[in-house]
């Protein structure tokens, strides 16, 4: 029999550099499944799943999550369930665990999010091995070389210049500078974003995100176990991902997130989502790269093709705008893997739930959005809509 | 007609409407994507079904294996995945077949394939190197793996222990896998020849007592599943067989000894979950067919006690299991598709329902998530 999966507690460790961290892997990993209960209230014992994911390639380690989630004390009777989707694994941890609470199979199942880029020691080269190998492999392609291909193609078109680009990248650091879990907490300007060492034309390097170590953890639930636990449940009301080849070619159009566009019409559809703009209170976006925030937010719906940086510099997009967009900062301010990724349902659900940090709350925020990407090429893509739900009286 | 009329009391009844397999080899020459793309085609020919309709696409790899990065976007487009619904299981066909379920069971799809490919970087004679060394990644830093555990050596160790309880002896697993290969000779998928204990005892020494010839017979290639929903399943072409039950359970760590004296413990819990959902109350008594994966002859009661099928009269391994043939991580394929043509043999004086049980083998029996799948016949 098919249930309703809600999200019943998350849980999110501080962010530093890699450099600067104290803690293992696996302290960092045990601190946010701590907190996660804490915060729901649900004990480890109640756990019948747990979904984890690992990128090997980009970690200081291989197979990871195989010898990681048994030695964070959550007892042997959950069944582990390890993802590995590339830069969209974090968020692909809470649809799946959505989907094993939905089938009946679970009633409480843990998505952790581990330190991916703890250790790691060339990302770009590990990126390269999934890149096309008769091209892009031998040219050394990596990451941000791919990234930058969707602002080339977008600044062709519309004419954007370097600084128009720079835009989210500011916005974003004021955001983060506001939220005590991220990793770059101190404000820019479009200046020295635009400025900075140019990477891959025409990114930056102050467009790229950091390498950042943290954890985080979220936990789904039936609707009937949410009721015994602290949070106000959020109900994960639409879900879904999307995927293109992972051949460049195999898009039509650099200039536009076409993949991410049918995703967000078939989850809109699931939810009844007619006007973004109206409907959500708060968006949270996996850009990893700066340009692609804009992007996004027209893919989304959220502005018409050519206007994304518009709407980030109309101040719609800040905690006192129309939407609320990456309040946490984002990826551009902490990347921690698939910690990074699982962060958008994390902190969406921390706002729906009324318990983010005070200074990045929405106040009374009733619905919102939460979106990953990654793969060669950012071919995947995930969303969800998410829902407050009222507490049972 | 479709003739689909599942045990009443079977809360989710899920239809296999195709199942594809590439050869399983010791060595394919293609690759990946061609591998994926194969076995995909096939089992949605069978099932006569388009890609664009599938709800959810699940994949079963690995990076380790496959020597790239997120080589699942390699695979993706191949598997079903394009403009459409799709993730990679880091583990055996059986957690991908079961998360397919999960989706069609949910309510979030009413098509849902389920693909697994196996087919390591290096090839002979360096394969078996390069398998135990990506087997010992996966296991606890630092303590486990400077010791050199391996799979290899969890299962030589826990051979030992059950030849030193005197549960066995040297002399009966061997014949009791020169029994198994000589079972599965037949099979359409069987990499080894007939054989016997002597010959068994004498092949090549790996960990311990054990021989090549008690260690899974390796292969390569990909095993491709399609399932419905009921209401879908009716109107495709000739649904094979019906999931009415699975159950996933993951085994623990070194820091207990219970990988030692109960190595299946994740069969176990399972096995369990899976009943629970069929609505099998006597295992032994109902189940007429079982595909087990047991990698070493030492395993194989272990395992048949946690399916609780210890003494049944039910066909063990028909396909003589892994002993034949182990394609990697598309082995819970290879199991269900064994399960699923006893079953369309079977006659009505058989008993109706099979299990096909698939672990991972990554790490031996420890840290191993295990899948049983409950299966009807149509």
């Amino acid at each position: 029999m098919s249930a309703r999966a809600v999200i019943a507690g998350a849980g999110i460790t501080a962010a530093v550099s890699p450099r600067r961290q104290t803690a293992s892997s696996t302290e960092l990993m045990q601190e946010a499944v701590e907190a996660v209960l804490e915060h729901s209230g649900a004990t480890a014992s109640s756990l019948d799943g747990v979904v984890v994911g690992n990128i090997d390639g980009f970690e200081g380690s291989v197979l990871g999550a195989k010898h990681m989630v048994r030695r964070l004390g959550l007892g042997t009777h959950a069944s582990v369930t390890i993802l590995n989707t590339g830069g969209t694994t974090g968020g692909n941890l809470m649809q799946v665990a959505a989907r094993q609470v939905r089938a009946g199979d679970r009633s409480h199942v843990l998505c952790i999010g581990g330190p991916t880029f703890y250790g790691a020691e060339d990302l770009q080269s590990a990126i390269n091995t999934n890149s096309p190998m008769i091209v892009e492999q031998p040219l050394g392609m990596g990451g941000y070389h791919m990234g930058a291909f969707y602002p080339a193609a977008y600044q062709e078109r519309y004419g954007s210049t370097t600084e128009d680009f720079a835009v989210s990248a500011v916005q974003d650091r004021a955001h983060a500078a506001l939220n005590p879990y991220a990793h770059l907490r101190s404000t820019t300007t479009i200046e020295e974003v635009s400025t900075a060492k140019m990477l891959s034309t025409p990114m930056t390097m102050a467009m790229i995100c950091p390498v950042s170590t943290s954890a985080n953890a979220l936990l789904v639930t039936t609707e009937a176990a949410a009721a015994d636990l602290r949070p106000t449940p959020v109900l994960i009301r639409a879900m879904a991902t999307s995927s293109d080849p992972y051949l460049g070619g195999g898009k039509n159009d650099f200039a536009a997130m076409e993949n991410l566009a049918i995703l967000a019409r078939k989850v809109y559809r699931l939810a009844d989502i007619r006007n973004p703009l109206e409907d959500f209170d708060v968006v949270e976006l996996f850009c990893p790269y700066a340009p692609m925030q804009p992007m996004q937010l027209e893919a989304l719906g959220f502005a018409t093709p050519g206007t994304g940086v518009d709407l980030i510099r109309s101040g719609a997009t800040r905690i006192d705008g129309d939407i609320p967009v990456n309040l946490s900062g984002g990826p551009l301010c902490t990347n921690a893997g698939v910690a990074g990724e699982l962060a958008p349902y994390v902190y969406i659900a921390l706002q729906l739930m009324g318990d983010a940090p005070e200074e990045m709350q929405v106040v009374g925020a009733r619905r919102g959005l939460a979106h990953g990407t990654g793969g060669t090429f950012f071919q995947f893509e995930n969303l969800a809509v998410l829902e407050r739900q009222q507490q049972p009286q | 007609m479709t003739r689909l009329n599942p045990t009443a009391a079977v809360g989710d009844p899920i239809p296999v409407l195709g199942i594809g397999t590439t050869p399983l080899v010791p060595e394919s020459d293609a690759v990946l994507d061609e591998l994926v793309f194969e076995a995909v085609s096939a089992a949605l020919a069978e099932a006569g079904v388009r890609k664009h309709e599938l709800g959810l696409s699940v994949t079963a790899s690995m990076d380790v294996y496959d020597g790239r990065s997120i080589s699942c976007g390699l695979t993706n487009a191949a598997s079903g995945g394009y403009l459409a619904e799709s993730y990679r299981i880091e583990g055996d066909a059986g957690q991908a077949i079961i998360a397919a379920a999960q989706s069609i069971a949910a309510g979030d799809a009413d098509l849902a394939l389920a693909v697994a490919v196996y087919n390591p970087e290096v090839s002979a004679p360096d394969r078996r190197a390069f398998l135990q060394q990506i087997s010992n990644y996966s296991f606890e830093p630092h303590f486990d793996r400077p010791v050199a555990l391996t799979s290899d050596t969890v299962l030589g160790l826990h051979t030992d222990y059950v030849l030193r309880v005197g549960d066995m002896t040297e002399g009966a697993m061997a014949e009791l896998a020169a029994s198994l290969i000589n079972r599965g000779n037949s099979a359409h998928h069987t990499l080894r020849g007939p054989t016997n204990a002597a010959e068994v005892s004498a092949a090549p020494l790996v960990n311990g007592i054990l021989t090549e010839l008690m260690l899974p017979a390796e292969a390569t290639g990909a095993v491709a599943v399609v399932l419905g929903s009921l209401a879908r399943a009716r109107r495709s072409l000739h649904p094979r067989a019906i999931l009415t039950g699975w159950g996933q359970g993951t085994s623990d760590t070194t820091a207990s000894s219970r990988w030692l004296s109960d190595p299946g413990m994740a069969t176990q819990r399972a096995a369990r979950e899976a009943y629970a959902r069929a609505h099998v109350r006597c295992p032994a008594e109902e189940v007429g067919v079982v595909e087990l994966t047991a990698a070493t002859p030492a395993l194989f009661a272990p395992m048949l006690s946690a399916l609780e099928l210890s003494g049944t009269t039910a066909d063990v391994s028909p396909s003589g299991g892994v002993a034949c043939c182990y394609p990697g991580l598309a082995n819970g394929g290879l199991r269900l598709l064994g399960v699923v043509s006893w079953l369309e043999r079977a006659s009505a004086a058989d008993r109706q329902i099979g299990v096909a049980h698939a672990t991972e083998l990554l790490s031996g029996s420890i840290a191993d998530t295990s899948t049983v799948l409950v299966l009807e016949k149509v």
